[in-house]
């Protein structure tokens, strides 16, 4: 069977390690410390700028921002999307049913925790709460497909 | 679904990572198939009985609940 939307297995180290990357600098970012310096300035297109709506102001397109949050939240998302939809080294049907499986599982829990910081989450703690629940699907279901592939790998009776 | 992988294996006298590399699936998928945690797709299986020689439904059979 053809598993669909899949880069090629050589494309798991890499993706490891600009994963571990930023991951680590995410988790430095989010411990409070600012990635504040000079040449990380630069001019970005902001396509809804805050005053686009206001008579008479000619909306700030061009704006000249510190790109660390632009950098590292790419940098998460693309970095984890190829190390989740990267070829096993033996990647077969069993192998993308269990890729769906925590895909399914790892939506179910993001949800459910989203909806728990709905009920007892308000202003910005719940604001916060969201920031995470941005990354939290892909890092659950990461977490749960490694787990998964373990899992079946442990599983083995040792043959001759 | 079960399925008589292991028996068929055994008569045929050859382990889980023959038949995988037979048929082109990693040794995972042969034993969660054989401990009765995956069903296989009718392409898969099709190659399964092919290997023994054998139809798809003396390999694989329905179950009660299915």
């Amino acid at each position: 069977m053809r598993s669909y939307y899949l880069l090629p297995h050589r494309c798991k180290l890499p993706a490891m390690l600009l994963f571990a990357f930023f991951f680590v600098l995410g988790l430095v970012q989010l411990s409070g410390h600012e990635f504040d310096y000079p040449f990380l300035y630069r001019t970005v297109i902001n396509i809804a700028p805050s005053n686009l709506f206001q008579n008479g102001i000619k909306p700030d397109f061009l704006q000249r921002v510190n790109i660390a949050n632009t950098v590292l939240g790419v940098g998460f998302i693309l970095s984890a999307l190829m190390l989740g939809f990267s070829a096993e080294k033996h990647e077969d049907e069993y192998v993308s049913g269990l890729r769906l499986s925590a895909l399914s599982w790892a939506l179910i829990v993001n949800y459910l925790l989203l909806a728990v910081a709905f009920l007892l989450l308000y202003d910005l703690s719940f604001l916060s709460a969201m920031t995470y629940n941005l990354f939290t699907v892909l890092l659950l279901f990461l977490a749960r497909f490694q787990y998964l592939l373990y899992k079946s790998r442990s599983n083995l009776p040792h043959e001759e | 679904m079960k399925n008589s992988i292991k028996i068929e294996r055994a008569i045929a006298g050859i382990t889980q990572e023959e038949l995988a590399k037979r048929i082109g699936v990693s040794r995972q998928t042969i034993n969660a198939m054989e401990s009765g945690k995956y069903i296989p797709s009718t392409v898969l299986a099709l190659k399964i009985a092919q290997v023994f020689s054998k139809s798809v439904e003396s390999v694989f059979s329905l179950e009660e609940r299915d």
